[in-house]
């Protein structure tokens, strides 16, 4: 591994470490003066860099396998895209938060890319699943594919009702819920895909392919974790615990690119 | 280049298994083998030069998903140097 790629995932930690410090130094001064704090910016910052790495990272890995596999870089693209449409979502919060120093309001435009992102994002899962099957890694039958895809489905649902319950019953304006529902839910949506491949990347273990996908999965069960804890904060109204949401997402969309970089060193 | 004599399935199954569990761990590696090799009804004991071959050949070209077509094309080189240079008295 390149020494610059050793350190990679140094640089998020500890980019997600400067908004976590908050909960612990909340006196700090970079949590305070005119806005943007200088945490915030780091936050913002970090997370649109780390976004543009996922999207230009899994376009690589596309290009690189074209003439490998078809449906495995269709499915690299495809999460590529997802990642750009994220990338733009979170440019448009820069811009309110960076720029003219205010909340985003919320739904806002970067909601509207966020959302388009998830039919990437399902497609491309899909699309791994397919292909690595088809090239002989699959593991189980499409029986027990299918019947492990209920059960996560079930149990999904089972943890993501009570926890949306606070969203749902909170005093916000409708499209404020609608979007408060739709993130969590389109997230436990998204785990029955993961826990698939997460089946292939245990029986992967010991290998280099394993950790590539290792960090991804990874970071998109961190993912959803923000994306619940942002839905369930921000119904309750505890913006105080903010940092947690920040610092979730920025292991995400590290881990996401760190995971996108090993792949691309397997093709180097 | 040398070419694979006939060997004992089982050891060829373990040679090729070696050969890719840095790349996609043990577990995968063996039934991957194991898998490709009932896909192509290679069920003797004893497994020929051309079966060899071609088991090397199906198992490569799923490794492109992974590693990519040159990448993948030198673990199936190496494949071919490990049973090429194994023990021929099967």
């Amino acid at each position: 591994m390149s020494a610059p790629g050793r350190f990679f995932p140094l640089l998020f930690i500890l980019a997600a470490s400067v908004s976590l410090a908050q909960l612990f130094f909340p006196q700090a001064a970079i949590y305070h003066g005119p806005r943007p704090t200088l945490a915030a910016t780091v936050a913002a910052l970090s997370k649109i860099a780390l976004l543009a790495l996922c999207a230009l990272l899994s376009w690589r890995n596309s290009r690189a396998l074209e003439g490998a596999d078809h449906d495995i870089a269709a499915a690299w693209t495809r999460l590529a895209a997802g990642w750009f449409f994220y990338f733009l979502g979170q440019v448009t919060l820069g811009y309110y938060q960076l720029l003219r120093g205010v909340d985003a309001p919320y739904p806002s435009l970067g909601d509207a890319f966020f959302l388009l992102a998830y039919p990437c994002f399902f497609a491309a899962l899909l699309g791994f699943l397919h292909g690595y099957r088809a090239a002989g890694f699959g593991v189980g039958t499409r029986a027990q594919q299918v019947a492990l895809a209920a059960a996560v489905g079930v149990a999904a649902l089972t943890v993501a009702i009570p926890l949306l319950r606070p969203a749902l019953a909170a005093p916000t304006r409708p499209s404020e819920t609608a979007l408060n529902i739709a993130y969590p839910a389109l997230d436990v949506a998204l785990v029955v895909p993961l826990v698939l491949l997460m089946r292939m990347v245990v029986a992967l273990r010991g290998g280099t392919v394993a950790g590539a996908w290792m960090a991804v999965l990874a970071g998109f069960a961190f993912m959803c974790a923000g994306d619940v804890l942002f839905a369930h904060f921000s119904a309750l109204g505890r913006v105080g615990l903010d940092p947690y949401v920040h610092a979730t997402y920025i292991v995400s969309y590290g881990l996401v690119a760190e995971g996108a970089r090993r792949q691309g060193a397997l093709l180097a | 280049m040398a070419s694979i004599l006939p060997q004992p399935s089982e050891s060829v199954v373990e040679a090729l298994t070696q050969t890719l569990t840095p790349y996609i761990g043990a577990n995968m590696a063996r039934s991957a083998v194991r898998a490709q090799r009932e896909r192509l009804g290679f069920e003797g004991a004893v497994m020929s030069g051309e079966q060899a071959e071609g088991l090397i050949t199906k198992v490569g070209n799923g490794l492109n998903v992974f590693l990519g077509r040159e990448r993948a094309a030198q673990v199936v080189e190496e494949m071919r140097r490990t049973l090429a240079g194994g023990d021929a008295r099967a």
